[in-house]
């Protein structure tokens, strides 16, 4: 009950800052130099052929206009009550335009390339969560013992090592022998990984800390909870709490690192698309990679948000802010 | 006995020897700028970050007053230029240990991490390298310390609706992933890119800016409860003040290491630009640059990568040890 | 009400810390017993060592700390023991029939001793429900089914005077108030059926009627569950209303025993006089009330001779030369012990040394001054 209410407030919170992303997209990518229609048309083109151009993609109307004119095509359709301007390439009652470059729906292209980077991005914050949380729990409760100092310091050479040489590697030895679907995956996993898990290996360990320091943890022991139980139920649970934050705010930076190591390992994902899209001057492909990515992001983030108060019922119960 | 009659306590007297004696100092210190200083110089940690810092600010000192105000005079007095090499444009086979046009005849001491395609000295484009690592690193920093700082102070200070605003403008700028935003940031504004690093540091600088501003917003939450913010409100003084002088000051520690390991960030992300093309240009002396170009030749000199990528990792982990100490000294609830 | 028989006996405990400034002797040789159904009173200023005392007991103290010296007897078991090892007469090893911490687990901690921290609003973990956590001491420390530790677990919140057990079972402890919390921890306790509980200033974070409330609880639940307690405070209006014989700490020694009567009638150590001097009394105006002059030094670097020294009103050159140990009381009788040489149970001269200027003079003078000058 509480829970449902908070994520239905927090999904509602969410549609100023999808709409906030819309329109600093529109206007960033309208504030790039060059004519796409230039672009597309290629060298010389006739001045009545670029006059119908412009009037189809309604590129002759002022600014204001295509904006809200944008803002409606992106919108889900059944929120649009009238909209002046014809569908481009609608599909799934959102229309993000049609690509200038690929000369294809921008919605199909993400189709295309979304899974990709989502199986990416998964797979590496499953490797990153999956090793970071036991190496934070273990290098808190042996502090300042050797494990501890060995996983502080992979973590420190983990955050400060730039992932794109060690890539380059390991692009080198994929033009070898058995290239296998499980190969293309695990080496941009690693490479894409290991930032979060270094950023998450810190931060457990030190919510641990602070949790093992806990007067409740300590009356636990104080009543003969074994370490182990301790470790696995009384500090682990509250400790989550800003762990989960931060995987959370690593989304951006993941998102990130998915343009760079698509574009090391040649992986053709959104992080791919989207230099083609700012290199090519293809706006519609600009603003429709974009958007997505803002789009994953909120939802991580909403996610993020209702595990916490999951977690928390502290939040669930609107004593405390996330 | 009943309770009441007997009900003193010893409250008043502890309540008056904290107040006089050391006790309070020191609880206030803990919070304090000067007591996360004092307590690092204990932490080996941060001390090797912290000379790490040193050794690549005084290198990028040198090499920026000679690249600017000496024309690489220096370099190419005692050394090599790092710009110029023998063979301008022809694309020479890069030289050194692990290429497959390897001469062991040739190898000097003077060309100790070998050359690149254009028979330009590794080490010293390494060395002028650091400039931009540092500039970039403390030129974007500072951009978004100054900017987050203003926006979460006033958000925070204010709160209600101005809050409300500024913070959701904060959450789309977060949403939206920095790497693109900065890509478009250097392609909307600098089409030959000319500019291109400059823009890359503006882009990062305000992509880490919502990090600051609810570091600050949050320690203005906190603090503006305390009473002698109260206080100097009720002597009727003005809001602008009580943020400038009562609250930035006492929210310094926690936002000192933010700067600290996004300094870190800012380099890391800034090399990553340079090395997709979108930050430093040729022919300037750039670690990212040099990895990106290291990516053409990696397959005849896969270590080429290898020089570059340790000027980095390096660097960033001096950043990232001194904030880890100070994060550790600043957060009373981890101390022994 | 008590019987003779001691459960806990506590022999010249020492506890330190090593910290990079020093060593901190925070309990340096303390001596105190528990009887059967008594409630014991550890009375002290902040920083007496009286937590670090009673933590020692369940062997719950932490890196950078550590028990070095004494021993602890709960009933037969030797809690803690040392002895000089055969070959090496300085190095002290732990007794074999010391219990391993797997065994103070097992067979101690929840089951035999329980314990009750300071700040009720910590001591719960605030991601599980009240019901559930209590539930899970009882399955650990009682043989009891699942079914049947939760209706144990209802039946002491009822005695502890929660309202609505049934609704608030699953409610989470920030659903509840500062005192609400503490009669939640005190369930906890009785609820796991020890025969000892040690209760560390619970009551230090409430205000004054609920303080009151819990110590009327305390007093009924003591006789109806049949245990003991230890109870640690630096409040002597507490300890008047529930203690029957008292430890008072100093700086990590005790410097005064005996039942509670005698010592609020026949004080011996200038110290505890200084603490019932603290007391608010209806019968003397707020001006006069008295403070004890000066800070209490660190344990780090105690003062020499009677560590009390520093701020005692009645200090002699002797007593910061000559340490004073604890002893039965001349003129008091058998079991009111003092460390005092005031007491005549010393013969170290103290009547014909010279007095020494102390900070409790000045403290003392000043006080006194001020509270003339506001009554006028």
């Amino acid at each position: 009950m509480g829970l449902l209410r908070y994520a239905v407030r927090r999904l509602l919170q969410a549609i100023p800052v999808l709409l906030g992303i819309v329109t600093i997209t529109f206007f960033l990518s309208n504030a790039i130099p060059g004519d796409p229609v230039d672009i597309m048309l290629g060298a010389s083109p006739g001045q009545a052929q670029k006059e119908a151009i412009q009037a189809k993609f309604g590129l002759d109307k002022p600014l204001w206009v295509r904006y809200i004119n944008y803002v409606g095509d992106v919108s889900p359709i059944w929120l649009t009550m009238t909209d002046s301007f014809p569908y481009v390439a609608p599909e799934f009652g959102v229309d993000l335009g049609r690509s200038i470059h690929f000369r294809a729906p921008v919605s199909r292209k993400i189709m295309e390339r979304l899974p990709v980077t989502l199986l990416l991005m998964g797979s590496a914050f499953a490797f990153a969560i999956a090793t970071a949380v036991p190496l934070g729990v273990i290098s808190a409760y042996r502090r300042n013992k050797p494990t501890d100092h060995v996983s502080r310091v992979v973590a420190l050479v983990g955050v400060s090592t730039p992932s794109f040489p060690a890539e380059v590697d390991g692009a080198a030895t994929q033009g070898d022998v058995v290239v296998t679907a499980g190969h293309h995956l695990v080496l941009p996993t690693i490479a894409l990984g290991t930032l979060q898990m270094a950023a998450i290996t810190r931060i457990e360990r030190s919510a641990m800390l602070e949790q093992l320091s806990q007067d409740y943890v300590r009356l636990a022991r104080a009543y003969g909870i074994s370490d182990r139980t301790i470790l696995r139920k009384h500090a682990f649970r509250p400790a989550q709490l800003p762990v989960i934050t931060i995987i959370g705010l690593q989304l951006t930076a993941a998102i990130g690192g998915a343009v760079l190591t698509e574009t090391v390992f040649e992986i053709n994902g959104m992080g791919r698309l989207i230099i083609t899209a700012i290199d090519a001057l293809d706006y519609p492909l600009i603003m429709g990679t974009t958007i997505v990515f803002g789009l994953v992001f909120v939802i991580g983030v909403i996610a993020t948000d209702i595990s916490y108060a999951y977690v928390d019922p502290r939040v669930s119960y609107g004593e405390r802010e996330a | 006995m009943a309770v009441d009659d007997t009900a003193g306590t010893l409250d008043r007297e502890e309540e008056s020897t904290e107040a006089g004696g050391l006790e309070a100092e020191e609880v206030e210190a803990r919070v304090g700028l000067s007591y996360t200083v004092t307590q690092i110089r204990r932490d080996p940690t941060a001390l090797v970050g912290l000379a790490i810092i040193i050794v690549t600010t005084t290198v990028a000192i040198v090499a920026t007053v000679d690249a600017v105000f000496l024309e690489y005079w220096l370099a190419e007095t005692f050394w090599y230029h790092p710009l110029r090499g023998p063979h301008a444009d022809t694309n020479l086979p890069p030289y050194g240990v692990g290429n497959q046009y390897y001469d062991a005849s040739r190898t000097t001491l003077s060309h100790p991490l070998g050359t690149d395609f254009r028979g330009r000295d590794v080490a010293v484009r390494l060395f002028y390298g650091t400039r931009i690592a540092i500039t970039v690193g403390f030129v974007s920093t500072t951009l978004g310390l100054v900017g987050g700082t203003l926006t979460g102070a006033v958000a925070g200070y204010y709160g209600g609706w101005i809050d409300d605003v500024l913070m959701r403008a904060v959450e789309i700028l977060y949403a939206i992933p920095f790497l693109i935003l900065v890509i478009a940031f250097v392609v909307a504004f600098d089409p030959d890119r000319k500019n291109a690093l400059l823009f890359a540091m503006i882009g990062v600088g305000i992509a880490s800016l919502p990090t600051f501003a609810r570091l600050i917003r949050s320690r203005v939450f906190s603090v503006r409860e305390e009473e002698y913010v109260e206080a100097a409100k009720a002597a009727g003084v003005k809001d602008r003040w009580i943020i400038l002088r009562h609250v930035i000051p006492n929210s310094f520690a926690p936002v000192l290491v933010q700067a600290t390991l996004q300094i870190g960030v800012a380099i890391l992300i800034v090399a990553g630009l340079s090395f997709l093309g979108y930050g430093a240009q040729p022919p300037t002396a750039s670690w990212g640059q040099m990895l990106n170009n290291a990516r053409n030749l990696m397959l005849t000199n896969q270590w080429f990568s290898i020089f570059p990528g340790i000027c980095i990792m390096i660097t960033v982990i001096g950043f990232n040890m001194l904030g880890d100490g100070l994060r550790d000294a600043a957060d009373p609830r981890i101390q022994n | 009400m008590s019987s003779d028989e001691t459960i806990l006996e506590v022999e010249d405990l020492k506890t330190q810390f090593f910290t990079e400034e020093g060593v901190v002797r925070a309990v340096d040789g303390i001596d105190f017993d528990v009887r059967h159904g008594e409630i014991v009173g550890l009375v002290g200023e902040s920083g007496a060592g009286k937590s670090v005392a009673v933590q020692s007991i369940l062997r719950l103290i932490e890196e950078p700390g550590a028990i070095v010296g004494g021993e602890i007897r709960y009933k037969d078991d030797l809690l803690f023991g040392l002895e000089a090892e055969a070959d090496d007469p300085e190095e002290r090893t732990e007794r074999e029939e010391m219990l391993t911490q797997t065994e103070m687990r097992k067979r101690i901690r929840g089951r035999e001793i329980a314990i009750i921290f300071q700040d009720p609003m910590e001591s719960l973990n605030p991601v599980y429900t009240v019901g559930s956590q209590i539930e899970e001491f009882i399955g650990l420390n009682r043989e009891v089914s699942g079914d049947q530790a939760r209706d144990i677990a209802m039946e002491t919140l009822r005695d502890v005077g929660i309202p609505e057990v049934e609704a608030r079972y699953d409610d989470y402890p920030h659903q509840f108030s500062g005192g609400m919390r503490q009669r939640v921890l005190i369930a906890m306790a009785l609820a796991c059926e020890p025969d000892l509980i040690v209760a560390d200033e619970p009551t230090t974070a409430l205000d004054v009627t609920v303080e009151a409330q819990i110590l009327n609880l305390v007093d009924d639940l003591q006789a109806r569950y049949d245990t003991s307690l230890v109870w640690v405070t630096h409040d002597m209006g507490v300890v008047a209303e529930i203690c029957d014989r008292v430890n008072v700490m100093y700086l990590g020694e005790v410097v005064e025993q005996a039942p509670v009567d005698d010592l609020f009638h026949d004080t011996k150590h200038p110290y505890t006089s200084k603490l019932l001097a603290s007391l608010p009394r209806p019968d003397r105006t707020v001006g006069e009330l008295d403070s004890i002059g000066g800070v209490m030094p660190e344990a780090i670097n105690p003062p020499s001779g009677c560590r009390f020294h520093s701020r005692c009103p009645e200090a002699r050159e002797v007593c910061a030369e000559v340490h004073p140990d604890e002893r039965p009381s001349a003129e008091a009788g058998g079991d009111h012990t003092v460390a005092c040489f005031r007491d005549d149970a010393f013969d170290v001269g103290y009547w014909d040394s010279p007095p020494i200027e102390t900070e409790a003079g000045g403290g003392f003078e000043a006080s006194l001054t001020a509270g003339e000058g506001e009554s006028r």
